[in-house]
């Protein structure tokens, strides 16, 4: 796959579809990755592929808009979707290289939980397709029912418990703001905690402040997150995000019947309203 | 031991409309023995407390020469501005500071001045100003080249006259062109436009300049260009984000100064010198 | 003053000290390596890659209360009363506290900082299984240094620490524990001691990086070097030596919490004038804030080559890479105008 990777990336490269091409490289220890930018064609040995290929390389897409190819795994390109959809890059301007994936691995070897119940080993959408040789063992994935089980863990626990264990864990932040900055959707170019007229969330690492952080990020991501993932893996402090955002996933879902990051045509279910939008809250 | 972060008790004394965003606050501190040992150097700044709002460095508009009281002049954009200016008279603030190196009144003795403001960059000079005039025999003469973006926008508006009345003054107020009311009488013109026109003489004089950014950067150009300045002759005072006041927080560092210990004045051979840092 | 000590003596020494001290110790909490203050002796951990945050959040900590207004009157926050004692800390965690010393403790001295100071006493750990991220070697310094500490320790093997003081606190601590360190003891001690030091394989030339980074300011370089970068504030939270801060009024306090020059807003003016905002200028300030500028102001490198920021930056930036290719005496091209 890598080698078909290289040439694909050259071809780009060599065509002018592409001034610019964002992929993984080999980290220093030989073992992991890191984010690799060419943009010229002998750097293309830099490009690898494997199962530690974590990143969603979609976040630079944030700063980077023409002219660029990236290399994407299935879930990386749900957020290009999303990127699609809320207007931040044109389709156009973003050639991207898809690659079959067939699960990630974090820095102790471990699956990553999200590839355990991953539906789109084949991204979704792609100007090119990079294809394993070896087919996809017939490992079908989860129900999507099963998804939802850490969130269910946690609903079923008093509320008095969970909000315990939340105030546990916001505790622990200390406003490092890795995961907004790792988001490929927190794109705002004044984040609401930079704002001081009016102030709404406090600068400083209170629990207040940092609850009101935490919970205003997931509540601004619901319907738009694609669970990459990221948030959680580069949370220095280990708070599970993931079980928040995907709690505002299910809950969209249940609303309206909706899964971000599949149809770039679809507008996130809050910044757009039909007529048949779900109305048991007003009496 | 004392504790370099805790304001001193302050009362505003009067409070001065200036024009629609800009006020003048005279303010005394509440302990009289402070007051009275409070000395500062025009160009410095102090940290200025809204308690329960923020703090936020502005320079000393008054002049250590006047003392009983001290005067910032402040414009209306922030949280703590915006607190600043709903103060009342009798409201009580707190005030950090002195803080920066100040102009170097020691090497502008006996010489003669320019003094180029921008809208509020009149505030740190009008401190020098009022030191000159108050010291009228250490210094040469005095021209005073200030202007605003309109007629409204202008400070001190009474000073201005006082000022022009001055023996050894010379006072040139612009508005940027389409700013002029009807009543206006003095030139209209962006400020280094109006620098070039008077073009005062570099011989034994020092030019201080205070403004907007790109006020800034056409008088340095205008000044080292056809009127003839050398860099070290021209002395500008920088704006940065600052909180701390002392060196320690570390965000108003040019390479490997800050802006709150050695300025915010500076020559503009010392600008120069931190190269592209700058 | 040195001496043997048993690792039994040394939990009773512990159980002892807290009556009068507050202990701080390293404690494994969900797999994270957190100082806590503990209550009791079995909740530490006597060998462990270095902690997750520095132990500079004990003397500049993330969130500080500075002084509290109530009805006109300004009151500053209460000082610690209690004694506090460290345990386990790193000698590179030690040696940063040094370094923060020059900012904190200069002729403006922070009364907060150095109450603090004063009022614990540093027990440090040495590393005799240094990490592939740690470079302390390359400041001076290394795996077993005594800089900043009270009191070393090092684990022998079969239950013995050899214990050294290092100030009249640590050597007041240490009198009458354990026994004479007799020859075997400080041999082994030697032959652990290069191990480690034999360990460490990354290196950095400061002296060489500060040449490089001002002969280098301009050069093309830093505009690829930076793309990775995501601008948040990992790095320099979990940096020793990094003690950027930012000041606040929440209700009736007025607050001190840590701030970084990688965000975008860190040197924003409320007139929206933003001098740092390019992502090229702020990922060149840190490099030149701890390998330039502290060094042209205060003779030492702001680094103490613990890795942290190597080890936990979302996406890997090796930042003695960073370094290490920078090319050499570049040509700056000539200032304009």
């Amino acid at each position: 796959m890598v080698e078909q990777l290289r040439q694909k990336a050259k071809e780009l490269l060599r065509n002018r579809k592409v001034e610019l091409i964002i992929g993984y490289q080999r980290s220093n220890n030989n073992i992991f990755t890191t984010p690799c930018f060419i943009e010229t064609e002998d750097e293309v040995s830099r490009l690898v592929w494997d199962k530690h290929c974590i990143y969603n390389l979609s976040s630079y897409l944030k700063e980077i808009k023409k002219g660029v190819g990236i290399v994407a795994k299935g879930c990386d390109v749900k957020s290009i979707v999303a990127l699609i959809q809320e207007n931040q890059i044109d389709r156009d301007q973003v050639k991207i290289i898809g690659v079959e994936c067939q699960g990630q691995v974090d820095e102790k070897g471990q699956s990553l939980e999200k590839c355990q119940s991953c539906q789109v080993h084949i991204p979704g959408i792609y100007d090119v397709l990079i294809r394993s040789k070896t087919p996809l063992s017939k490992n079908e994935p989860e129900e999507s029912a099963e998804e939802y089980s850490a969130v269910e863990e946690l609903e079923a626990k008093s509320t008095p418990e969970r909000w315990r264990f939340w105030q546990q864990q916001f505790e622990k932040c200390i406003r490092c703001y890795a995961c907004r900055q790792i988001c490929p959707l927190c794109y705002c170019s004044e984040c609401i905690t930079e704002k001081t007229v009016p102030q709404w969330i406090r600068p400083s690492p209170s629990l207040r402040g940092n609850t009101t952080w935490n919970v205003v990020r997931a509540f601004h991501l619901a319907g738009r997150c694609i669970d990459c993932g990221e948030c959680e893996r580069v949370c220095p402090v280990n708070i599970p995000l993931r079980k928040l955002n995907k709690k505002l996933q299910k809950e969209i879902m249940a609303m309206f019947n909706y899964m971000p990051g599949f149809d770039s045509k679809n507008k996130p279910p809050l910044t757009d309203f039909r007529l048949d939008d779900p109305e048991e809250f007003v009496r | 031991m004392e504790n370099i972060y805790l304001p001193h008790s302050a009362i505003v004394q009067e409070i001065i409309p200036e024009t629609p965003d800009i006020k003048t606050f005279k303010l005394t501190f509440e302990d009289e023995g402070l007051q009275k040992d409070f000395t500062y150097l025009p160009g410095q700044f102090v940290e200025f407390s809204v308690y329960g709002v923020g703090e936020a460095p502005f320079c000393l508009a008054s002049s250590p020469t006047r003392p009983g009281q001290i005067e910032c002049t402040i414009k209306k954009m922030g949280k703590v501005t915006q607190a600043i200016h709903d103060l009342e008279v009798e409201d009580q603030v707190g005030i950090r500071g002195p803080y920066g190196n100040g102009f170097p009144l020691k090497e502008l003795r006996g010489r003669n001045l320019v003094l180029v403001g921008g809208g509020i960059g009149l505030a740190p000079l009008r401190s020098l100003i009022q030191n000159v005039l108050d010291q009228k025999d250490e210094y040469g003469d005095m021209v005073i080249i200030y202007g605003a973006k309109s007629t409204e926008d202008l400070v001190y508006q009474k000073e201005l006259q006082e000022w022009q009345n001055s023996p050894g003054v010379k006072m040139v107020l612009t508005v940027d062109p389409g700013g002029e009311d009807q009543k206006w009488q003095g030139e209209v013109g962006l400020v280094p436009t109006v620098l070039e026109k008077v073009n005062p003489s570099p011989d034994n004089r020092v030019l201080v300049t205070c403004g907007p950014p790109i006020m800034i950067r056409y008088v340095l150009l205008s000044a080292t260009g056809k009127m003839g300045y050398q860099p070290e002759q021209i002395i500008t005072t920088l704006e940065m984000k600052m909180k701390c006041g002392l060196g320690k927080c570390g965000r108003c560092n040019i390479g490997k100064i800050y802006i709150c210990q050695d300025g915010p004045v500076f020559t503009y051979q010392q600008l120069k010198d931190l190269g592209t840092e700058f | 003053m040195k001496r043997l000590v048993r690792k039994e003596e040394l939990k009773k020494m512990l159980a002892e000290l807290m009556e009068n001290y507050d202990i701080i110790a390293p404690v494994n909490k969900e797999e994270l390596i957190f100082f806590q203050p503990i209550t009791k002796v079995e909740q530490i951990l006597w060998d462990y890659p270095n902690s997750l945050k520095p132990v500079k959040e004990f003397f500049l900590p993330p969130r500080e209360v500075l002084f509290q207004f109530n009805q006109g009157k300004v009151q500053p926050a209460d000082l610690p009363p209690k004694k506090r004692l460290i345990w386990g800390v790193r000698p590179c965690d030690a040696r940063s506290l040094l370094l923060l010393d020059k900012v904190f403790l200069n002729e403006n001295k922070d009364i907060y900082y150095l109450e603090k100071r004063r009022n614990t006493a540093l027990i440090g750990l040495s590393c005799n299984h240094p990490q592939e991220s740690c470079f302390c070697t390359s400041f001076s310094s290394g795996p077993h240094s005594k800089d900043g500490l009270d009191l070393l320790m090092t684990d022998l093997g079969e239950e013995t620490f050899l214990l050294e003081s290092n100030s009249p606190r640590g050597e007041k601590l240490l009198k009458g524990r354990g026994k004479e360190v007799d020859k075997a003891g400080e041999e082994k001690r030697e032959k652990i001691k290069e191990k480690a030091e034999r360990k460490i394989s990354r290196r950095l030339e400061p002296d060489e990086v500060l040449e490089k980074l001002i002969s280098g300011f301009d050069n093309p370089y830093w505009e690829k070097a930076c793309r990775q970068c995501i601008s948040c504030g990992i790095c320099r939270y979990l940096c020793p030596t990094c003690h950027c801060f930012d000041l606040a009024d929440e209700d009736s306090e007025r607050v001190r919490f840590w701030d970084g020059c990688s965000f975008p807003s860190f040197t924003k003016m409320t007139s929206g004038e933003n001098p740092k905002f390019a992502k090229k200028e702020r990922f060149k300030q840190w490099y030149y804030h701890k390998f330039s500028y502290f060094k042209q102001n205060h003779s030492v490198f702001l680094c103490v080559g613990c890795g942290r920021c190597l080890r936990n930056c979302p996406v890997k930036i090796d930042f003695s890479e960073v370094l290490e290719q920078l090319p050499a005496r570049a040509q700056t091209p000539p200032r304009e105008g």
